[in-house]
């Protein structure tokens, strides 16, 4: 009873302490208010049993000794809760300056008059934290004005923190004797989520739509295609990328022949009429060669579910129903649609299916006529944090330890991540560059541009980003990452943080050296910087779409795509104009050489955006090796560019490792190129196309395609290659 | 020991030292190490004991920080006595380093015995005194950088000098290794750690933390880890490493009631890491009681002891888990 007494005593006191409170009513009013009106009171010195503080920043008084001892010097100043009180304006209305104290920590902590408890969890900017030693009613308090939390769950608080210091902004912990309290009367009931691009004030902070969040949008669903190098084009598996789009009628395609691009070939219709202007469609068609006969096949999410047309290299057929990518499953919303991608996992010469669902990352293998069903990951899930533009928006597919199969990259909080696909799933996990929202690549004009392509040549896939310094790249080893290799400087400094600019960022070999270059568009003209394997040393320059000519509109520079037009194995440089869609053929040294495509142009109503981003052209696709162990075969079955080293010819006991083979020696019927079944058994390697030295895949040293193709042409090769696509059932091949 | 002496606050007799040994023994019940409590201190300003202050409509604030010396030796931040208290590595008194301001919140020792502190909020300078406590340099904290000294959340000496972390999220380097100004403040994300890499944790869900080191001189991560635990966790209290390459990680953790928001189960629960970021070892022990605020809670020794400043209703203790 003693105990009950004291408390009862101790409680009359701090209630007699201060003055009463006044029986008003609060005002409505903003977080942000409550926010402004903390922020104008820091550097005010702390004067117990008092608050206020002039918003002109002067006069900020002093405060000595200890409390409540102490001695203040000046007419403003305020305690913790005579500021926490001013800042909410409780109990009603009152100018700053004017000095009041309506309650104690007391009131704050043990009643509830114009506030009420909430969840620590549930803390948000302008909320309160109070606490009472010894509970209620206790014996002392504290009070703070909550703003926001930090990555360690420390807080950043306003608050009168004592005598020494005043009022202070400060990164601190709260004890868990603080109590969390929400001031009634709030202006807005809206309820903070993440601002995203919809005409709202998402994160109900008074602005729409602030900040890039309809250029994120816009990107990750138009450019998604382009990351991966833009995929596949080649719809008649002749060596030479096509071109394709989706017109109002629906998918169209115009076949290069290396010096132009012949009439068009209808393709599934996805056309308007049939709701495919909607973006959720639109945006997600892909190409890719989902049955491993050579041709690009076409590929995109309906409402319902996801659908393929395979090419027939002059048409393609009837629609293939794949997985139920669904509007009603939730696959029209961006975090998951524009993740879909077509990419050989497990390394049977067909493209499959992969995207991020909420639940993480999958992949439905391709059957060829169809797909499987899912391999799935908890990788890259809703639940971990990858809901997010900024990570979801980096997912990169490419083949990052060179056995064949392809392997998914993104970027996470702490920077990039690979997981490396074994065929049956992505198990390993690689660590990659610190790409970090730390370091600032949480920032759209960084992390888009993050692209994963072989600079130099070893059959790795290498991680490459533009920073605010410079586009920079770092060796894959296998199962890791190397050092920054530093290329061009595509600085902010220099203007390359401007998005007409950056998001143009294309990687391809476009001197044919089997090491991807870099290109981009820069005010003047498109540049692009050939990597040596330790760095981007060379520039050539590339086709004029400069600023004055109008390339800095969306619907010219979102169009620049890479690929070989005319198979000579280096890539060229490709985009809409107003008229038509162009090609400038690379000769190594420069793009001399324009070609005419399709008459895509602004009076045809290319400039819509439901059209012109779903230009697709590129490839045609590296060759690739499936490393197994070397052998006596005369090929190089584990793909480290040398042919059966190690092994001895019978004739000869000595030393000799080098190929017994010479660059005739490529009719090898286990290796056989562009098996439409993708099947093989045994150690026998999957190699696709051949290098002219011998090797049975490309691999460092290896020479261009047009060596190559001339040499196939040379042997008769495409006639046998006809013949075994016709034996697989895919149809006949345009001739 | 607890000392029995004249300054003011609570004195504990010899058994309530004995229950609190026994309390210190059954606190972590759920820990599987017991940890040795080498000071124990009761609040007050004598020879011998900490100070606290506040907590009357002001924070309440206790001993700031501490840092331990190869010998062991334990210094306390006690900065509401104005000082820096000594004990030796049986937690018996040395004596104090007098400081001349009250808002010091951070203490780190100088591998020569220097002192460093950091003052974040009044003065914003990091102040380096030698061991008598005669300041040898000093350099103030807004510049490049840091942008408001309360956003500063730790400090840190190294080989190549003085580091401040700011906002849990990145470095600036504000002294060389002479504690002269540099020419340039480097900045780097992360903190630094022993060996040259620099930690990252984040809260990554209501359970969980994401820990990883990053090379910097690659740029790359070096490893990576989400920790999992049977509770919310409510913040990240330490994350330090030692000479081996393990990183120490530690969570605070409560669970709160739904309606009544009432705290229970609270713990602190470290993990003792391996380079490669795989569990070596973990252990629980309570946190500080009450409000007092403090800045540093756990140092973490070259060879790898674990050390953590706790306030209990008497007063302090520092705890150690050897290696």
């Amino acid at each position: 009873m003693a105990a009950v007494r004291r408390a009862v005593c101790v409680a009359l006191v701090a209630w007699l302490a201060v003055p009463a409170a006044v029986p008003a009513d609060p005002a409505e009013m903003t977080r942000d208010e409550i926010i402004n009106l903390a922020i104008s009171g820091v550097g005010y010195s702390y004067w117990w049993g008092n608050g206020c503080w002039r918003t002109d920043g002067t006069q900020h008084g002093s405060c000595s000794g200890s409390c409540p001892s102490c001695t203040h010097t000046g007419s403003y100043g305020a305690d913790c809760s005579g500021f926490a009180a001013k800042c909410w304006q409780v109990p009603s209305p009152i100018s700053v300056s004017t000095c009041a104290h309506p309650y104690s920590t007391w009131h704050f902590t043990c009643t509830e008059t114009w506030w009420n408890a909430i969840s620590r969890e549930s803390l948000q900017k302008g909320d309160c934290a109070s606490y009472r030693s010894g509970g209620c009613p206790g014996s002392g308090g504290h009070i703070v004005v909550w703003e926001r939390g930090d990555p360690w769950g420390s807080m950043w608080t306003y608050e009168a923190s004592g005598c020494a210091t005043g009022i202070v902004h400060q990164s601190r912990t709260l004890s868990s004797s603080y109590r969390a309290i929400r001031r009634v009367r709030l202006t807005s009931a809206c309820v903070p989520t993440t601002e995203v691009c919809n005409g709202a004030d998402d994160d109900c902070d008074g602005a729409i739509d602030e900040g890039d969040v309809c250029l994120i949008a816009e990107e990750v669903l138009q450019q998604a295609a382009q990351y991966d190098g833009g995929g596949n084009s080649d719809i008649d598996g002749d060596g030479l990328a096509d071109v394709c789009a989706r017109a109002g009628a629906g998918w169209r395609c115009h076949a290069s022949t290396g010096a132009a691009f012949g009439g068009e070939i209808a393709g599934p219709a996805l056309s308007d009429d049939s709701g495919w202007a909607d973006v959720t469609n639109y945006s997600t068609i892909r190409m890719g060669d989902i049955d491993g006969d050579g041709l690009a096949d076409v590929c995109a999410r309906a409402n319902a579910a996801f659908h393929c047309w395979k090419s027939t290299g002059a048409g393609f057929s009837a629609g293939i129903e794949g997985p139920p990518l669904s509007d009603a499953s939730g696959w029209d919303a961006h975090p998951y649609l524009t993740t879909i991608r077509l990419a050989d996992f497990d390394g049977d010469g067909r493209d499959d299916l992969c995207a991020r669902a909420a639940a993480g990352w999958r992949c439905y293998p391709s059957t060829g006529d169809g797909f499987a069903g899912a391999v799935t990951t908890e990788r890259m899930s809703d639940a971990s944090g990858w809901g997010h533009p900024e990570h979801y928006g980096t997912i990169r597919m490419g083949d990052v330890n060179g056995d064949g199969l392809a392997d998914v990259c993104a970027r996470g909080n702490a920077g990039m991540f690979c997981w490396l696909s074994d065929g049956a799933g992505f198990p390993t996990q690689v660590n990659g560059p610190a790409w970090s929202d730390e370091a600032g690549f949480d920032d759209i004009k960084y992390w888009s541009t993050i692209r994963l392509a072989d600079i130099d040549g070893d059959g790795r896939d290498d991680l490459c980003v533009r920073s605010a310094s410079d586009f920079r790249c770092h060796l894959s080893t296998g199962d890791g990452f190397g050092g920054a290799i530093v290329g061009p400087e595509l600085s902010d400094g220099t203007g390359w943080g401007d998005y007409d600019n950056y998001s143009t960022i294309r990687m391809a070999d476009v001197n044919g050296d089997d090491r991807a270059d870099v290109c981009a568009r820069a005010n003047a003209r498109v540049y692009c910087w050939l990597s040596d394997g330790a760095g981007f040393p060379t520039r050539l320059d590339g086709p004029e779409l400069s600023d004055d000519g109008s390339w800095s509109e969306p619907r010219y520079f979102r169009t620049i795509r890479v690929g070989d037009a005319n198979g000579d194995g280096l890539a060229d440089v490709c985009a809409r104009g107003s008229a038509r869609f162009y090609c400038w053929l690379s000769d190594g040294a420069g793009f001399p050489t324009r070609i005419d495509g399709p008459e895509w142009g602004d009076p045809q109503n290319w400039d819509e955006i439901r059209y012109y981003t779903t230009i697709r052209f590129g490839g045609p696709p590296p060759p690739v090796c499936r490393p197994t162990a070397e052998v006596c075969d005369g090929v190089d079955n584990d793909c480290d560019g040398e042919i059966d080293e190690g092994c001895n010819p019978p004739d000869d006991a000595g030393t000799d490792t080098s190929d017994a083979l010479g660059p005739l020696d490529v009719t090898r019927p286990e290796t056989t190129p562009l098996e439409g079944s993708g099947e093989t058994g045994g150690d026998v390697p999957i190699v696709y196309i051949y290098g002219d030295d011998g090797c049975g895949c490309t691999v460092p040293g290896a020479r261009g395609r047009a060596t190559l193709l001339a040499l196939l042409g040379f042997l008769g090769l495409p006639g046998l290659i006809r013949r075994r696509r016709g034996s697989s059932g895919t149809g006949p091949r345009a001739s | 020991m607890w000392k029995n002496g004249t300054a003011r606050g609570p004195r504990w007799t010899a058994w309530t030292s004995a229950l609190l040994l026994v309390a210190s023994v059954a606190a972590p019940a759920a820990a599987d190490e017991v940890p040795e409590v080498v000071v124990r201190a009761a609040w007050g300003g004598g020879d011998g004991e900490l100070g606290r202050s506040g907590g009357d409509e002001s924070a309440p604030v206790g001993p700031m920080s501490f840092a331990v010396a190869s010998s062991d030796e334990v210094l306390v931040l006690d900065q509401v006595n104005r000082r820096v208290a000594r004990f030796d590595a049986r937690g018996r008194w040395l004596g104090a380093v007098p400081l001349g301001l009250d808002t010091f919140q951070d203490l780190v020792l100088a591998p020569g015995g220097q002192l460093l502190l950091l003052d974040r909020l009044a003065a914003q300078i990091v102040r380096v005194l030698d061991a008598g406590g005669a300041t040898l340099a000093e350099t103030r904290l807004l510049g490049p950088g840091i942008e408001e000294g309360g956003g500063t959340t730790a400090l840190f000496v190294r080989d190549d000098g003085v580091w401040v972390e700011y906002d849990h999220r990145r470095s600036v380097r504000v002294l060389d290794a002479q504690f002269a100004e540099p020419f340039y403040r480097v900045e780097r994300t992360g903190r630094p750690l022993v060996g040259g890499l620099q930690g990252h944790a984040r809260l990554a869900g209501p359970a969980a933390v994401e820990v990883w080191t990053v090379d910097p001189a690659r740029d790359v991560i070096a490893a990576h880890a989400e920790l999992r635990y049977d509770g919310p966790v409510r913040r990240i209290a330490a994350l330090a490493g030692d000479a081996q390459g393990r990183v120490v990680v530690a969570a605070h953790l409560w669970e709160e009631h739904p309606e009544t928001f009432l705290v229970s189960d609270e713990r602190l629960e470290v993990r003792v890491l391996e380079a490669a970021l795989a569990e070596r070892r973990r252990f629980r022990t309570t946190p500080s009681v009450g409000a007092w605020e403090q800045f540093k809670e756990f140092e973490v020794t070259p060879e790898g002891a674990v050390w953590q400043l706790a306030f209990v209703a008497e007063g302090v203790e520092v705890r150690r888990w050897r290696p």
